[in-house]
């Protein structure tokens, strides 16, 4: 059986869905107005076949991640992720280990810092932090023993995270950014690197081409990209040579926006991938999902 | 009879005449999608009074019918629509029917 360090690339695809608003696989400094409720819910598969210590080893991620925003004020929006993770691992020989159920809980802040606001035009910045509590079970077993720590629902460790997001949006699309960094913390004898990571996401209004009076819904076109870069993890005080890593994916995905409703969809195809060792590569991340305007 | 009915459509015209259909006539920016609309709509319809909002994105407008009586405070609506997310541009109150 492969180390349990060289699966960690896979804890950076389980990173939560941040944001109830415009970008798919990010955050937005759009705003959740005072005392307003979003509800996000996103069905992301993963899957990381790519198996360059040729193992046949295959890693399936299927995760529902609901996400909650509440204004706390016009300039402070706070938010709750929780996802339910099923993860199976496939390995050349039969060897087949999985786990399900809910995973890490995680809780952030985000505060804007600049607004400036035009007829049908918007531009934001903001600054994000949050913490993600050990909530998910970490110690979970199969036939073969304890499973590693990857392959658990949970991480059992206390992550932080840092970051500035940026949106400009019109009625013809958006631009949105994001920078953050995730400090990771040490459990189960296994700490996974720390994950830095740049977001971009691109909308462009398909539909209608020409604004109505009438016109109360968009569809968008979306094009993003995910640069992540992950350090090497250690097990048990070791350096994990087969784990961290820079991976950019680029997502093409459709968004349907109405007033109480998003629909949305979109593939994170790896375009990049410069891993240490032999961690496991991704294949594809798919996501669908739809968020309540309450 | 005669004067009973006199009386009864005196007072009909009476109250016609001296109801003031109140419209508030709002333009706010910052609005770039569907979704931020509601975010002010449901501000809007929360306030005591208010019967009916349109809106229309592309201006930012929002056109707001109060019951009569009611009204509405340029104060009260540029805090609600701040704390919505958003910016109030102008606000204005258009009296009808009188």
């Amino acid at each position: 059986m492969r180390p349990a360090g060289a699966l960690a690339s896979l804890i950076i695809l389980l990173a939560p869905v941040h944001a109830p608003a415009a970008p798919i696989t990010f955050s937005t400094a759009l705003p959740v107005g005072e005392g307003k409720f979003i509800n996000r819910e996103q069905l992301v598969f993963t899957r990381s076949g790519d198996d360059p210590g040729n193992n046949g080893l295959v890693v399936d991620v299927d995760a529902l991640v609901s996400v909650l925003a509440y204004g706390a004020s016009e300039k402070l929006a706070l938010f709750a992720t929780l996802p339910y993770l099923k993860k199976e691992l496939r390995q050349s020989g039969g060897v087949r280990r999985s786990s399900k159920g809910l995973g890490d809980l995680t809780i952030f802040g985000r505060y804007t810092l600049f607004q400036r606001d035009g007829i049908g035009r918007t531009l934001r910045l903001g600054a994000i932090a949050g913490i993600k509590a050990p909530t998910g079970d970490d110690d979970e077993t199969d036939a073969l023993g304890r499973l590693p720590i990857p392959l658990q629902s949970g991480t059992g460790s206390w992550d932080s995270f840092i970051g500035v997001v940026a949106s400009s949006e019109t009625l013809r699309g958006g631009f949105h950014s994001q920078l953050t960094y995730q400090a990771k913390t040490a459990a189960n004898n296994f700490e996974a690197g720390d994950v830095s990571r740049l977001d971009l996401s691109w909308q462009r209004r398909v539909w209608p081409r020409a604004l109505q009076p009438s016109s109360n819904a968009f569809l968008y076109g979306v094009l993003e990209a995910n640069i992540i870069h992950s350090r090497k993890s250690t097990v048990s005080g070791q350096v994990n040579d087969n784990s961290g890593g820079t991976t950019i994916f680029i997502t093409p995905g459709i968004q349907y926006a109405s007033k109480k409703l998003i629909l949305e969809a979109a593939v994170q195809i790896p375009v990049y991938q410069d891993l240490n060792g032999t961690a496991l590569e991704n294949d594809y991340v798919l996501r669908a999902g739809f968020r309540v305007n309450y | 009879m005669k004067r009973l009915f006199f009386l009864l459509t005196l007072l009909f015209f009476t109250s016609q005449t001296l109801a003031e259909d109140v419209h508030y006539h709002l333009v706010v920016s910052g609005l770039s999608c569907p979704f931020c609309v509601y975010g002010v709509e449901k501000k809007l319809k929360n306030l005591e009074g208010v019967v009916d909002i349109e809106s229309e994105l592309e201006t930012g407008e929002f056109f707001v019918k109060v019951e009569d009586g009611a009204s509405l405070s340029e104060e009260t609506i540029e805090e609600l629509v701040s704390k919505a997310g958003f910016t109030l541009v102008t606000f204005e109150a258009i009296v009808l029917g009188d």
